[in-house]
């Protein structure tokens, strides 16, 4: 382990990658009163959840509040340049933390404010956050000797370079969020369906069933056309850790069933049809059904995995790029391979 | 038609006759006077009297607003205060304006922490006209109902509200209809609906300035089935299992209090039967009981630490839904089924010797638990 002071002495023998560090978002309003903001999923650690607001006459609903204290502060920023309004609603779409470790600046800016979500992310963060945190305060202390000497040798090919001198140009930055973190949790949880009326709006909260995990919930306003999914839908390639393949595939028949003109996903760009859905659809039905066969063939879980097939969907969302097939094979196939075989020996993927 | 029976001489009522009966019918525009016998000539003087202004404290930090005298005139529905770490959560927030300023003193005084949350459990009005005050006071409380409440509250809620201002505004009509015992149709009234009749012309006359005042607030959050606020250790369930008194009747358990918050779902004076839905309602009734509550909060009348009601008001349903099912599957009309029907000992049982409980059940059960029961199961062919 590198003494801190060598940490430091290091990272400022890199370059600043040009972008100052990994939280910025890219934000815009897709309808009156409707903002989101999308930190662009390519190969920049540690990846980051969309963040979607919506202002009416009473206040502010924010959908997934930010990864880290800095993109929740940047997010109240947001907010706060566009109305002096109040944030009364901070809606978690789902456990994973990429998408609400930093929310706790919207309690302590707004002490009313309810954190809502589905019974299951709640209980989730409060069995894993404790250990998380503490796990992840180290993760730059870990990483970062590792990348050093890999830049330092000629092994790399130009994209691997590229990522680690952005890590390493992060790592400060990435190393105080992570070591400032203090979760907040859901205060509010409902089942099936809340709708908040704000004003003139209506705010709907789905849970439409299992799907990227067991508590998915997506934020639909009807009038608006506008549906943010959290990660049931992420661009270009789904994460698939923990995952419930075919319940995923009919929770996304629902959610198409929903007339959207927009559909924000949890990473990556905003969709205005259903041709992404349809794809994931068929390949989480493509997993669940070839998994049911291996496992009735009495296939153990790293040989079942193995002989998953996904030839005939892969191109689809990589369009042969090695970057996004590398990201395709280890934050999707692998893992919603073992979470397929978990489920078909009834155990929970999660 | 679907087989629903049409309430035969309702269709013959002109405007005046419709909201008449419809008050009777619903049951929410008012009350019965006290035990020992109307009180009419003092009851400017009994308004004050109203609700009870010292609240209850049921357990450590949740207190009970309720009327000193539950068969009081206006009725107002109960009210549970639940004072949290940082915040209050209230359910319930009276019949009027006025009753709700009272009631925010009351608050007031045992807390100063903010009421963040209310909890309307129907739309009947005793129970949510007085949501505008807690906004004005608490300019950001989530008034939180089931979604079916919220719909009601905006259609019979608005609808009842006018029909109770329309009474008010023209007694003379109603006193019409109490003296000649016939309503405008010229069919006969019976002797409950005259009682009940009379009592709605004997409000205080401050009653239909409070009626203008009431602003209907519909709630700002809907759940469907469960919705659970988390305060600290403990935790708030509102919930949902379907129809019952109303089609969207919330309850409040706080499991690590055993309290159960029924709106009126359960009533210890008699239930408010009319336009229910009894064959859910009896469903409702034993979800309430399979949570073992140590406290109950009725809709009205005073706390019950046992399940008297809960078991009368279920036995009751028992009886009616069996009576009503079986008569369908026979091919029997309503008429017969109503004839027929034996709440004799049900209303000995309710009413315990006191004359005035005894026409209320005649009013809120015996005159309304058959149709809608038969109007909830005939469709169906005696299913819910």
């Amino acid at each position: 382990m590198i003494p801190r002071l060598g940490l430091a002495l290091l990272m400022a023998a890199f370059p600043r990658h040009d972008a100052a560090d990994p939280f910025i978002y890219t934000w815009s309003e897709i309808a009156p009163g409707v903002h989101v903001g999308v930190r662009e999923n390519g190969p920049r650690f540690p990846v980051m959840g969309t963040t979607t607001f919506v202002v009416s006459g009473e206040g502010v609903v924010v959908f997934d509040g930010g990864g880290v204290p800095l993109m929740s502060e940047r997010a109240l920023d947001k907010i706060r340049s566009v109305t002096a309004r109040p944030v009364t609603h901070v809606v978690v779409s789902h456990w994973h933390q990429d998408h609400n470790w930093g929310i706790r600046t919207f309690v302590d800016t707004f002490p009313d404010v309810r954190i809502v979500a589905h019974p299951y992310t709640r209980d989730a963060l409060q069995q894993r956050d404790a250990d998380a945190v503490e796990r992840v305060r180290v993760v730059v202390e870990r990483q970062l000797p590792g990348a050093v000497e890999q830049l330092d040798g000629d092994e790399l090919g130009a994209g691997d370079r590229a990522r680690l001198e952005t890590f390493v140009a992060d790592a400060a930055v990435i190393e105080r969020e992570y070591r400032r973190l203090e979760p907040a949790h859901p205060t509010l949880t409902f089942e099936e369906r809340m709708v908040i009326h704000s004003g003139s709006r209506r705010i709907e909260l789905l849970h439409l069933g299992k799907g990227n995990t067991a508590g998915d919930v997506v934020m639909w306003l009807p009038e608006e056309r506008i549906v943010a999914t959290g990660d049931l839908v992420v661009r270009p390639t789904p994460y698939g850790f923990g995952s419930y393949p075919r319940e995923w595939a009919n929770t996304l028949r629902r959610l198409s069933a929903l007339d959207f003109r927009v559909l924000v996903p949890g990473h990556g760009e905003l969709q205005h049809d259903a041709r992404y859905l349809d794809l994931l659809i068929e390949t989480l039905e493509l997993v669940a059904d070839q998994m049911q066969v291996l496992v009735a063939e009495g296939l153990d879980e790293d040989t079942a995995v193995d002989r998953l097939d996904f030839s005939a969907v892969e191109e689809r969302f990589t369009g042969g790029d090695e970057f996004l097939a590398g990201r395709f094979r280890v934050w999707f196939k692998e893992p919603i391979a073992r979470a397929a075989h978990r489920i078909a020996r009834g155990e929970s993927p999660e | 038609m679907d087989g629903r029976v049409e309430i035969p001489w309702i269709s013959r009522l002109g405007p005046a006759g419709r909201v008449v009966y419809a008050l009777v019918l619903c049951g929410c525009a008012s009350g019965t006077p006290g035990k020992g016998g109307h009180e009419a000539s003092s009851a400017d003087g009994r308004d004050v009297a109203r609700r009870a202004l010292s609240p209850e404290e049921i357990a450590p930090s949740i207190h009970v607003v309720g009327q000193s005298d539950p068969l009081t005139y206006p009725v107002e529905g109960n009210v549970t205060i639940i004072v949290n770490d940082a915040d209050i959560v209230v359910v319930d927030t009276g019949r009027t304006p006025r009753s709700a300023r009272t009631l925010i003193d009351a608050i007031r005084r045992i807390s100063s922490k903010p009421v963040s949350v209310v909890v309307n459990t129907h739309w009947h009005g005793d129970h949510h006209h007085g949501n505008a005050e807690f906004v004005r006071a608490f300019p950001r409380v989530d008034v939180i109902a089931h979604a079916a409440a919220r719909e009601e509250i905006e259609t019979l809620g608005r609808r009842s509200l006018a029909a109770q201002i329309r009474i008010q505004s023209d007694r003379a009509a109603v006193v019409e209809a109490v003296e000649s015992g016939r309503a405008p149709d010229g069919r006969v009234l019976s002797d409950a609906t005259r009682y009940r009749l009379r009592r709605l012309t004997e409000l205080p006359s401050s009653f239909l300035a409070e009626l203008h005042e009431v602003v209907i607030t519909p709630p700002t959050a809907t759940f469907e089935r469960e919705l659970v606020m988390y305060r600290g250790q403990r935790r708030i369930v509102v919930s949902h299992g379907g129809p019952g008194n109303t089609r969207g009747d919330a309850i409040v358990h706080l499991p690590g209090e055993g309290i159960v918050i029924t709106g009126d779902l359960l009533v210890a004076t008699v239930p408010f039967m009319s336009a229910s839905f009894p064959a859910e309602w009896l469903e409702r009734l034993r979800e309430i009981r399979a949570l073992s509550p140590r406290i109950i909060v009725p809709g009205h009348g005073p706390v019950q630490r046992d399940w008297w009601f809960l078991d009368t008001h279920i036995e009751l349903l028992e009886y009616v839904v069996g009576h009503v099912r079986r008569g369908i599957a026979e091919g029997r009309s309503l008429a017969e089924l109503e004839r027929s029907a034996d709440l004799s000992a049900f209303r000995r049982r309710y009413a315990r010797g006191d004359s005035i409980v005894g026409l209320e059940f005649d009013v809120r059960v015996g005159q309304t638990v058959v149709p809608s029961a038969y109007n909830e199961l005939v469709s169906n062919g005696g299913h819910p």
